[in-house]
C-alpha cells in the first residue's frame, strides 16, 4: 500500500523547532515484543523522490507503549511488529511530521514520501545570537560551531562583539579577555602581564552548571628560567581555554553584563557551556590546519524506549606544533566524556538527573634543539590531566504551590599535573646555591662548572563543588515574581608533593632564592555564599516592566584568623531592569531598554592566599681559595625566610553598570550597549624592601697558606652592618577599569540573495594600572656603595598604560539549504588600535632607609644631606606619554560548509584571505605590516 | 658600475709655501677634502701627510698622500689623516703626530667634501692598552663562559711605569647606536659608565720597559670550572664586584688584588661587553675619588628615534676629560658599527672580534697591538698610531692562551705556537 504525500501535512502551523529535534531522535530500541510482521518502510523526499536518512518511525504499541526506529541513508526502517492496529508517527526536523493509523495482518512494505518544511527551518544560526533578556550576553550554538571550525573554546571569541579572528596560539595559555584590550605594549602588540590578570581569573567558566575551579593550580617555576614557561602557566590566570575543545558542547553562553546572583566568585562575567544531552548519531569529525589535527567522535545513546535515558559519550585528540616546521614544540589535548541524562517522573514530580564525568589530559611540551643549540638541554614538560565527576539533580514539583524547581549539583574533579624541567646550565662563572631549606647561618653549595639541573612541580589540586538552588514563583494578573535563592560552597586544596629538585643542582647558577615547597602542606580554601533573588516582571498595558535584583554574599570558612577577612561577608548587590514597550506601527516596531548595576567579587586564589616564603640569602663571607677550590672555598650565607603572606588581602571587587537599547523592525534588529567597570582592587605581587642584618667577614684575613680546609670563621673579624632585601607579596593593588560601547545589527534575511548581513563591532578603553604607591630600586653603584642595599625610594605613580581598540565585523551569511551549503565572509576591521603610557612622577614621595627601615620624606634638604638620594630620580621622558596609534587593519575571511547528502559535512575556512592593512610611517619610520593568511579544513561524518 | 673619480689635487692655502719657523695655517683643502689643524698649536714643520680611505662595502683600504689623486669607487668611506710634524712647546721644538678622522663620508661623483679635524697627538709618556680580551671562552658544550675576559696594559716606553691610580673605564655609549647626544662633549671628554682605579700611592706598582699589567675580571685558574679556559690566577688586578647578593655574585681571588670601584652603573657583576660594542680606556685620575665622584656626574639627554616616537632621553654616567685619558681603543663589528665612541684625538680608528653582531666565531679571541720590531735586548715595541685600525691584529689567540696552551675553542683543541702579537710568530 502506498502512502502519497495527501498524507503529508496534517499540521501546517508553526513548527516547534525543540519538538522537532525531540522527535527526531526518538529511538525505542529496548522494548521486548513478540514481533511476527515486518513492516518496511522506504522514506523518500516528496520533491526531489531521493531517500530520506533520519526519519524518526514509531508505532503505538496497544498498551500504550511504542516502539520506533530510525530510517537509514537509504530512507529505509524496519520495524516487527504483532497483528494490529498501530498509530505510525514519521517525524524529521527538515520535513513536516505526519501520523498514520496501519492496521497490520502481514509483513508491509511502506513507502512514504514527505514534504520539506518552512525553508527557514534549514536555515542555522552560524554566528553569536545576543540575548534579548535582561543582561547582555552572546550565545552561541552548535550550528555555530559547525561552521567556524574551532580547535579549542578560545576560537568561539571572535563571535563576541568587537571579536577578531586570530591565529590560534598554541605554545601559549589562551586566557579569556571579555570587553577588554588586554594589555598592550608600547607599540600596541599584546602583552601577557601577571599583574592584570584578575578578569581573566574573575571569569566564572561552567560546564553544565559546575564551575572549572582553578583556586590550587600551582604550576610554576619561582624563578623565570627561559622562556618556554612564561604563556603557559597559568597559576592565578583563570582557565586557559586551549583545555576546552568544542565538539561536545551544545551550546555556550558568553554573560558579559552583569550576571544574576546565582554566579559567584567572579568579576567579568560567566562563560555558561551546555553540552550535547540528546541522542545523536555517531558524530567523527576530523580536522587540519597550519598548526593541529583534531579528531574527535561522539554519538547519544538513548538507553530506554521511554526516552528517559540518554547516555552521551564523546572523546577527542589534538594534536598541534606551535611552528609546524618544528616538531619540538607540541601541544597535545585528549578528552573524554560520558553524560547521562535520566528523566523521571511520578505524581508528585518530575525529576531531571545528570550525571557526568570528564577527563581532560592537555601536554605542552618544549625543547630546544640540541643541535642548533650547541648539544645544550633544555625542556620544559607540562601536563595537565583533569578528571570530574559532577551530578545534578533537578526536581520540579508539581503540587507545591509556589516551588517552581529545586536544583542540587555536587561535583568533584581531580586534577594530576606535572611540570618538568631539565636544563644544561652553564654558570657563567662559579656560582653558588643555598644548602638549606631552613633559614639561618650556613655552608653555600659551591657550583663549578655545567650540570644538568631537574626541576618538578607536582600538582594534584583537588575540587570539590556543591549547590542548592529553589524557584519559587509567585503571580499576579499584572505582575510575576519568580524568586530565586540558593547556596553554593566550594573547597580547594592541592595535595601535590609541589616543588622538588635537588638545591645543589638549581635550574638557575646564579642566586636561587626559592626552595622546594610541598603543596599539600598549603591548606585548603574553601569558599560559601549565599544568595537571593527576585525577578518582577509587571505588565502595564502592552508594557512590560522586568527588575531583576538580588545580593550574593560570600564568605572564607575556615580561614585563619590572622587574616582580615577572617569571617567576612562580601555582599554583591545587582540589579538590573528592562523596560519593554509595546509594538506598533504597521511593520511592528519593538524597542526596549535595559540597563543595570552590579558589584562583583572574585576571592583570591591558594597562590595569593599562600604565597611561596621568600628567602634573602646574604654572602657574609665569600672565599675561593686558589689551592684548592673545590674543597677550601668558602661560602657562609645568612638565610632569612620572608613570609610575603598579605593579612590583609582582601578579594578583588568590581562595579560594572551598562545601559542598552533594542530595537527591531521587520526582522531587523540592533542593539547598542554601553558599560563601564571600574576595579581598583585586583590582585598583584608587588615589591617591598626588609632591613636585615648580616655579618660581613673580612676575606683578608684568611691566611690562605696555612689553610688545611676550609677556612674557619673564628679566626676572621667581621661586622654587622644591615641592608635593604627586596622581596614581592601579594596585593589588591592593581587597577583594571573597561569601558566601552558594544553594538550589532542584523538584517532579516535578503530572499533573492539568500543572505543575512550582521554588523557587529565594539569600541573598548581598558586602562591597567597600579593603585597603589610602587618601590622601584635603582641600580648604580657609587665609591663601592650599592644604592639599593641603602636606599630605595618609593613612588606614588601610575606604572601601565591606558588602551583603546575600535574593531567591527560585517558578517555575510549565506546560506542554500537546498544545496546544503553555507557560505560565510566576514570582513573583519580594527579601525585603530591606541595605546598610551601613563604619566609617572620621578620623583619619589618617600625614601626607605637600611639604617633604620623607616620611610622619609623625599625633599631637598634630605638629598642635599646625602647626595647618594640624588641617584633615587627616575626620569621617565615626556615623549614616553605620547600615545602610539596603530591604523586601521582590514581581513577578509571566507568560511564554507558543504552537507553532503545526510552522513557528512565538509567545512573548509581562510582566515585572512585579503587583508588591507596599509604601511604607516611614525615619527618618520616606515612600518610595514604582514599578514599571512591561515587556512583549515574539516569533515564530519554522521553515522 | 664601477665609476672612478678623480680627486684633483690642488693645494689651496701657504702649505706648500710654509717654511722653517713660519706658522702653518689652520685650513688645507685638497679637492672638497678640508683639514682642519689644532689652532692652538705652533707648527714648525709638517710632513708625510696622507689620507686613508676605508670602503665601508668592500673593506677596501686606499691610502694616499695627501694633495694625490687616488681612484675610488663611488660610495661610503671612513677616512682617515695622519701627519708628522713638529710643533712649538715653550720655545723647544717637539716632534708629535696629528691625527683626524671623518667617519662615514659620502664619495659620489669624483666629488668629495667633508672636513676633518686632526688633533695633534703628543707620544704620551705612558701605558697604553695592548690586548683587550672581550669575548670570553666557551664551556665543553658551546655555552657562553664570562669570567676570563682580561685587558694587557703595556709598558712602550724606555723606562720604569708606575700604574698607580691609573683608571680603567668603559664607555656608555655603544659604537652601534649613536644618538645626539646633548650636551655634544665628545670632543673633549668620554662619558663613561664604569670606572676602576688601580690602588696605590704613587710607586707600588712599578712595569718595567716591555713589561706588561694583567688587568681580569677573575683572577683564579678558571679551569676549575671550565676546562677550556685559562689561569689568570697570576694577573696583577682583577675588578671585583662586592655583593652580598647569590644573584649578582662575583669571585674575590685572594693572589690578585682589587681595583677599586670609583663607580659602576650597575648592581650587578661588570663584564667587559662581550660583543664589542663598547670602548675601553685607560686614564690618569688627576683629582682624588670623593671630588670625582662628587662632581663630575654628568647628566645628558639625547633624542631616541623609534618608531614609538622621539624619545627624549635623560641619563646620567660619569664624564671623563679627554686630557685625562691616556690611551684608548674604539671596538664595534663591521655589520652594526655606526660610528666611533672615542673621538680621533684619542683614537682615530676601530677594532674588533668577529665581523656580525654575536658573531659566535669571536669567542676565544682578542684584539692584540702589533709589534713594530724587537729591540736588541729583546724588548717588544708596539706600534701606537693612534689609530686601533691600524695599530691591532684583529681576532687573534689571546696571548695567555698561547702561553698556557689552552683551548682554541669549544672542542678544546689546544693553541699551538706563540705570537708577539697574535701574528708574528715568536722563534
Amino acid at each position: 500500500m502506498a502512502i502519497s504525500g495527501a498524507f503529508c501535512a496534517p499540521y501546517l502551523c508553526d513548527v516547534n523547532y525543540q519538538k522537532l529535534i525531540e522527535s527526531l531522535f526518538v529511538w525505542f530500541v529496548a522494548v521486548p515484543i513478540t514481533a511476527t510482521n515486518l513492516v518496511f518502510v522506504r522514506v523518500t523526499d516528496q520533491t526531489t523522490r531521493r531517500p530520506v536518512a533520519d526519519v524518526s518511525v514509531s508505532a503505538g504499541l496497544p498498551d500504550g507503549r511504542m516502539v520506533g526506529t530510525i530510517s537509514d541513508a537509504e530512507g529505509i526502517a524496519r520495524l516487527r511488529l504483532d497483528d494490529g492496529v498501530y498509530l505510525l508517527e514519521f517525524s524529521h526536523v527538515a520535513y513536516y511530521p505526519f501520523t498514520f493509523s496501519l492496521a497490520l495482518q502481514s509483513d508491509t512494505l511502506l513507502p512514504v514520501s514527505m514534504q520539506q518544511s518552512a525553508r527557514q527551518l534549514r536555515e542555522v544560526v552560524i554566528t553569536a545570537s545576543e540575548s534579548r533578556t535582561i543582561s547582555s550576553s552572546s550565545t552561541i550554538g552548535r550550528e555555530a560551531m559547525n561552521h567556524l571550525q574551532p580547535t579549542s573554546l578560545g576560537d568561539l571569541m571572535e563571535l563576541l562583539p568587537g571579536g577578531i579572528s586570530k591565529t590560534p596560539s598554541v605554545s601559549s595559555a589562551n586566557i579569556i579577555a571579555l570587553r577588554e584590550t588586554g594589555t598592550l605594549g608600547a607599540t600596541g602588540t599584546a602583552t601577557v602581564n601577571s599583574a592584570y590578570q584578575t578578569h581573566a581569573l574573575g571569569t566564572l567558566f561552567l560546564v553544565d552548571g559546575a564551575p572549572v575551579q582553578t583556586e590550587a593550580n600551582l604550576q610554576y617555576t619561582p624563578q623565570s628560567v627561559g622562556t618556554a614557561e612564561g604563556g603557559r602557566n597559568i597559576t592565578n590566570r583563570g582557565v586557559d581555554m586551549r583545555t576546552i575543545g568544542t565538539d561536545d558542547i551544545e551550546q555556550v553562553e558568553i554573560i558579559r553584563g552583569i550576571p544574576s546572583v546565582e554566579y559567584g566568585n567572579l568579576t567579568s562575567g560567566v562563560v555558561n557551556i551546555r553540552k550535547i544531552r540528546r541522542p545523536t548519531k555517531l558524530n567523527a569529525r576530523f580536522k587540519a590546519d597550519g598548526q593541529s589535527m583534531l579528531f574527535s567522535a561522539g554519538k547519544g545513546l538513548q538507553l530506554d524506549s521511554a526516552r528517559r535515558s540518554v547516555l552521551n559519550l564523546d572523546a577527542g585528540l589534538l594534536h598541534a606544533y606551535a611552528d609546524s616546521r618544528n616538531p619540538l614544540e607540541t601541544y597535545r589535548r585528549a578528552t573524554f566524556s560520558a553524560r547521562l541524562t535520566h528523566l523521571h517522573e511520578n505524581e508528585w514530580s518530575s525529576w531531571r538527573w545528570t550525571p557526568s564525568l570528564d577527563y581532560t589530559g592537555s601536554f605542552d611540551n618544549s625543547k630546544i634543539d640540541p643541535e642548533i643549540n650547541y648539544g645544550n638541554t633544555d625542556e620544559y614538560k607540562s601536563t595537565y590531566q583533569r578528571l570530574a565527576v559532577a551530578t545534578g539533580v533537578q526536581v520540579v514539583p508539581k503540587n507545591v504551590p509556589h516551588l517552581s524547581r529545586v536544583d542540587a549539583s555536587v561535583s568533584v574533579s581531580q586534577q594530576f599535573d606535572r611540570l618538568e624541567r631539565e636544563r644544561l646550565v652553564s654558570p657563567q662563572r662559579a656560582g653558588i646555591a643555598p644548602a638549606s631549606t631552613e633559614p639561618g647561618e650556613y655552608d653555600a653549595y659551591l657550583l663549578f662548572g655545567e650540570y644538568m639541573a631537574e626541576y618538578s612541580v607536582d600538582g594534584k589540586p583537588f575540587n570539590a563543588y556543591a549547590k542548592l538552588s529553589t524557584d519559587l514563583d509567585f503571580r499576579t494578573d499584572w505582575l510575576k515574581n519568580t524568586v530565586k535563592a540558593g547556596t553554593e560552597w566550594s573547597l580547594s586544596k592541592n595535595f601535590g608533593r609541589g616543588q622538588e629538585y635537588d638545591l645543589s643542582r638549581p635550574l638557575l647558577a646564579s642566586g636561587w632564592n626559592t626552595r622546594p615547597r610541598a603543596y599539600y602542606s598549603i591548606p585548603a580554601m574553601q569558599t560559601l555564599a549565599v544568595y537571593v533573588q527576585d525577578n518582577a516582571t509587571v505588565r502595564a498595558g502592552n508594557h512590560t516592566l522586568e527588575v531583576r535584583a538580588g545580593v550574593r554574599a560570600t564568605t572564607l570558612p575556615g580561614l585563619s584568623d590572622a587574616y582580615d577577612m577572617y569571617r567576612q561577608w562580601y555582599a554583591d548587590p545587582r540589579l538590573n531592569m528592562q523596560w519593554n514597550l509595546p509594538a506598533f506601527g504597521k511593520r511592528q516596531f519593538r524597542l526596549s531598554f535595559s540597563g543595570g548595576i552590579g558589584w562583583t567579587t572574585r576571592m583570591p586564589t591558594l597562590n595569593y592566599l599562600y604565597p611561596d616564603p621568600t628567602y634573602c640569602d646574604i654572602i657574609q663571607l665569600g672565599y675561593y681559595s686558589q689551592t684548592d677550590p673545590q674543597n677550601y672555598s668558602r661560602y657562609y650565607i645568612r638565610s632569612y625566610r620572608q613570609e610575603p603572606t598579605n593579612y590583609a588581602l582582601q578579594p578583588a571587587r568590581n562595579r560594572k553598570w551598562e545601559v542598552r537599547a533594542d530595537m527591531e523592525l521587520a526582522g531587523n534588529r540592533l542593539w547598542i550597549c554601553f558599560f563601564e567597570e571600574r576595579m581598583s582592587s585586583g590582585f598583584r605581587y608587588s615589591n617591598t624592601y626588609g632591613v636585615y642584618a648580616y655579618k660581613d667577614y673580612d676575606e683578608s684575613a684568611i691566611n690562605s697558606s696555612a689553610l688545611q680546609g676550609k677556612p674557619q670563621l673564628d679566626d676572621i673579624p667581621y661586622v654587622e652592618p644591615q641592608r635593604l632585601y627586596g622581596y614581592s607579596f601579594v596585593e589588591n593593588g592593581s587597577r583594571q577599569d573597561k569601558t566601552g560601547v558594544e553594538l550589532e545589527f542584523t538584517s532579516q534575511r535578503i530572499r533573492p540573495l539568500r543572505t543575512a548581513v550582521k554588523l557587529s563591532g565594539a569600541w573598548f578603553r581598558s586602562l591597567y594600572s597600579n593603585s597603589r604607591p610602587m618601590y622601584y630600586a635603582v641600580s648604580a653603584v657609587v665609591d663601592n656603595v650599592v644604592v639599593s642595599h641603602r636606599y630605595v625610594g618609593l613612588y606614588d605613580w601610575n606604572d601601565g598604560r591606558r588602551n583603546e581598540q575600535l574593531s567591527t565585523n560585517l558578517l555575510l551569511d549565506t546560506q542554500l539549504p537546498e544545496w546544503g551549503l553555507i557560505f560565510s565572509t566576514s570582513i573583519q576591521a580594527m579601525w585603530y588600535v591606541s595605546t598610551q603610557r601613563l604619566r609617572q612622577n620621578s620623583v619619589p614621595v618617600s625614601y626607605l632607609s637600611a639604617d633604620d627601615g623607616q620611610l622619609h620624606p623625599y625633599t631637598d634638604e634630605a638629598v642635599a644631606a646625602n647626595p647618594l638620594l640624588q641617584h633615587l630620580v627616575y626620569p621617565v621622558s615626556e615623549a614616553a606619554y605620547l600615545p602610539y596609534t596603530i591604523p586601521t587593519a582590514l581581513y577578509v575571511n571566507i568560511k564554507v560548509t558543504k552537507s553532503i547528502r545526510d552522513f557528512m559535512q565538509a567545512s573548509f575556512f581562510v582566515n585572512r584571505l585579503l587583508d588591507y592593512t596599509p604601511d604607516f610611517e611614525r615619527n618618520g619610520i616606515l612600518i610595514r605590516r604582514n599578514v599571512s593568511p591561515y587556512f583549515g579544513m574539516e569533515m564530519t561524518l554522521k553515522l | 658600475m664601477k665609476k672612478y673619480v678623480y680627486l684633483i689635487c690642488v693645494a689651496l692655502c701657504g702649505l706648500v709655501s710654509c717654511k722653517d719657523k713660519q706658522p702653518v695655517t689652520n685650513r688645507v683643502s685638497t679637492g672638497g677634502i678640508k683639514i682642519d689643524y689644532p689652532a692652538d698649536v705652533q707648527f714648525v714643520s709638517m710632513s708625510a701627510e696622507s689620507l686613508a680611505f676605508t670602503n665601508r662595502t668592500t673593506g677596501q683600504l686606499t691610502e694616499a698622500a695627501l694633495g694625490a689623486t687616488v681612484e675610488l669607487s663611488d660610495g661610503l668611506y671612513d677616512c682617515a689623516y695622519e701627519a708628522q710634524v713638529v710643533y712649538d712647546n715653550n720655545g723647544t721644538s717637539v716632534s708629535g703626530h696629528l691625527y683626524g678622522a671623518a667617519s662615514g663620508v659620502e664619495i659620489h661623483a669624483g666629488q668629495a667634501n667633508f672636513t676633518i679635524t686632526a688633533y695633534l697627538f703628543a707620544a704620551q709618556d705612558d701605558f697604553i692598552i695592548e690586548e683587550i680580551f672581550f669575548t670570553g671562552t666557551l664551556y665543553p658544550t658551546g655555552a657562553q663562559y664570562h669570567g676570563d675576559c682580561f685587558v694587557k696594559l703595556y709598558n712602550n716606553t724606555d723606562h720604569v711605569l708606575y700604574a698607580d691610580g691609573l683608571a680603567f673605564v668603559e664607555t656608555k655609549f655603544l659604537s652601534v647606536q649613536k644618538w645626539d647626544y646633548q650636551p655634544d662633549i665628545r670632543n673633549d671628554t668620554a662619558t663613561v659608565q664604569a670606572i676602576y682605579v688601580i690602588p696605590g700611592t704613587g710607586k707600588e706598582h712599578p712595569v718595567q720597559p716591555g713589561g706588561s699589567l694583567l688587568l681580569c675580571d677573575i683572577g683564579i685558574d678558571h679551569r676549575s670550572t671550565n676546562a677550556n679556559s685559562f689561569d689568570l690566577s697570576a694577573a696583577d688586578f682583577e675588578w671585583y664586584d662586592e655583593s652580598t647578593v647569590p644573584s649578582v655574585m662575583d669571585i674575590d681571588s685572594e693572589t690578585v688584588p682589587n681595583m677599586d670601584k670609583w663607580y659602576c652603573y650597575t648592581k650587578s657583576i661588570w663584564v667587559l661587553h662581550n660583543r664589542g660594542f663598547r670602548s675601553y680606556a685607560i686614564a690618569r685620575m688627576p683629582v682624588d675619588k670623593e671630588t670625582y665622584v662628587r662632581d663630575y656626574l654628568y647628566t645628558y639627554s639625547y633624542v631616541m628615534h623609534l618608531e614609538a616616537g622621539d624619545f627624549p632621553m635623560t641619563q646620567t654616567a660619569y664624564k671623563l676629560p679627554n686630557a685625562w685619558i691616556v690611551d684608548g681603543v674604539n671596538c664595534s663589528v663591521e655589520a652594526e658599527r655606526l660610528w666611533n665612541v672615542l673621538p680621533p684625538a684619542i683614537d682615530a680608528g676601530w677594532t674588533s672580534c668577529g665581523t656580525i653582531n654575536s658573531d659566535p666565531t669571536r669567542y676565544f679571541k682578542s684584539v692584540r697591538r702589533k709589534m713594530l720590531y724587537l729591540t736588541e735586548d729583546g724588548r717588544r715595541v708596539l706600534q701606537d698610531t693612534n689609530n686601533s685600525s691600524k695599530d691591532f691584529n684583529v681576532s687573534c689567540v689571546p696571548s695567555l692562551v698561547e702561553e698556557q696552551q689552552t683551548a682554541i675553542s669549544a672542542d678544546g683543541t689546544p693553541a699551538t705556537g706563540r705570537t708577539y702579537d697574535g701574528v708574528q710568530p715568536m722563534p
